[in-house]
């Protein structure tokens, strides 16, 4: 986590906001960051959970 | 392009510092107005205090149910104007025109229950200002903290609503009783009926603000 937060450039408090799935959006920019450092595509971290 | 470059940050700085000084300014005055009701309050309970003690010192303060409000005086009110050889005289008439187009009492011809009304009245619009200046104050800190669109001034502007309410309910009736006669006037403050609405109105804009707030700071 540490380290992906320096890579990406997100502090703890944001990464843990994603990681619990607290958070109510993500900026496009945030995702192309993580896919880069991760070498993966949007659909490999995202996942569609119907209610 | 070069003159905007140059001017554009000066400007937004300037606004930014009259914003700051605009609320410094509002704060120092709702403080100031806070302490103003606290000297009132204190003012009020001494002379409640010592009219107990020696009425006969406040024989000649005439009391007037006035636009609503109730209106004390040194028992020379404006139209009263006492023949020369009466001087000052202050004592019951009930032929002074004065007194009868005003509806004034004299303190000492008041009963108990209408005197212990007017001070409760009043004693109790100078807590519910007291307690809407320190819902501005609350208000005005958390804007200057840059806490604006929180939950808590959501709740600050609906309590000044419910003690606009509140302020209106009580001083709707005015009423002063002697033992001849009596004066009961009810009174509509629209003043206060619209900072109620617009108390009201800031609180669901304030909400929606919150709302707002939360979900860009839960956008990664």
């Amino acid at each position: 986590m540490t380290e992906l937060s320096e890579r990406v450039g997100l502090t703890m408090a944001n990464l843990s906001v994603l990681k619990t799935g607290k958070a109510k959006a993500i900026r496009f920019s945030t995702l192309e960051a993580i896919c880069k450092e991760l070498n993966c595509q949007p659909g490999d971290i995202l996942e569609f959970q119907p209610e | 392009m070069l003159i905007n470059d140059l001017c554009l940050p000066l400007v937004k700085t300037d606004v930014s510092m009259n914003k700051n000084l605009l609320l410094y300014l509002t704060l120092i005055g709702s403080k100031l107005v806070g302490g103003l009701l606290c000297l009132g309050l204190a003012l009020l309970l001494s002379l409640f205090v010592h009219w107990h003690l020696n009425p006969e010192h406040y024989k000649s303060v005439l009391v007037m149910a006035k636009d609503g409000n109730i209106a004390f005086t040194d028992g020379k009110p404006i139209s009263y104007n006492p023949l020369p050889n009466q001087g000052n005289v202050h004592h019951p008439d009930k032929t002074n025109s004065a007194y009868l187009s005003n509806k004034g009492f004299y303190l000492n011809e008041l009963n108990a229950f209408s005197i212990y009304y007017t001070f409760c009245q009043t004693l109790l619009s100078i807590i519910l200002s007291l307690f809407m200046v320190r819902e501005v104050i609350k208000v005005l800190k958390s804007v200057q903290d840059r806490q604006t669109f929180t939950i808590n001034n959501v709740k600050s502007f609906r309590r000044l609503g419910y003690l606009c309410l509140a302020m209106l309910a009580l001083n709707d009736i005015n009423y002063l009783s002697t033992n001849q006669d009596s004066s009961l006037s009810f009174s509509l403050n629209f003043t206060m009926v619209a900072f109620m609405l617009a108390a009201f109105i800031m609180a669901e804009i304030f909400k929606e603000g919150q709302y707002l707030s939360e979900q860009d700071q839960l956008t990664i």
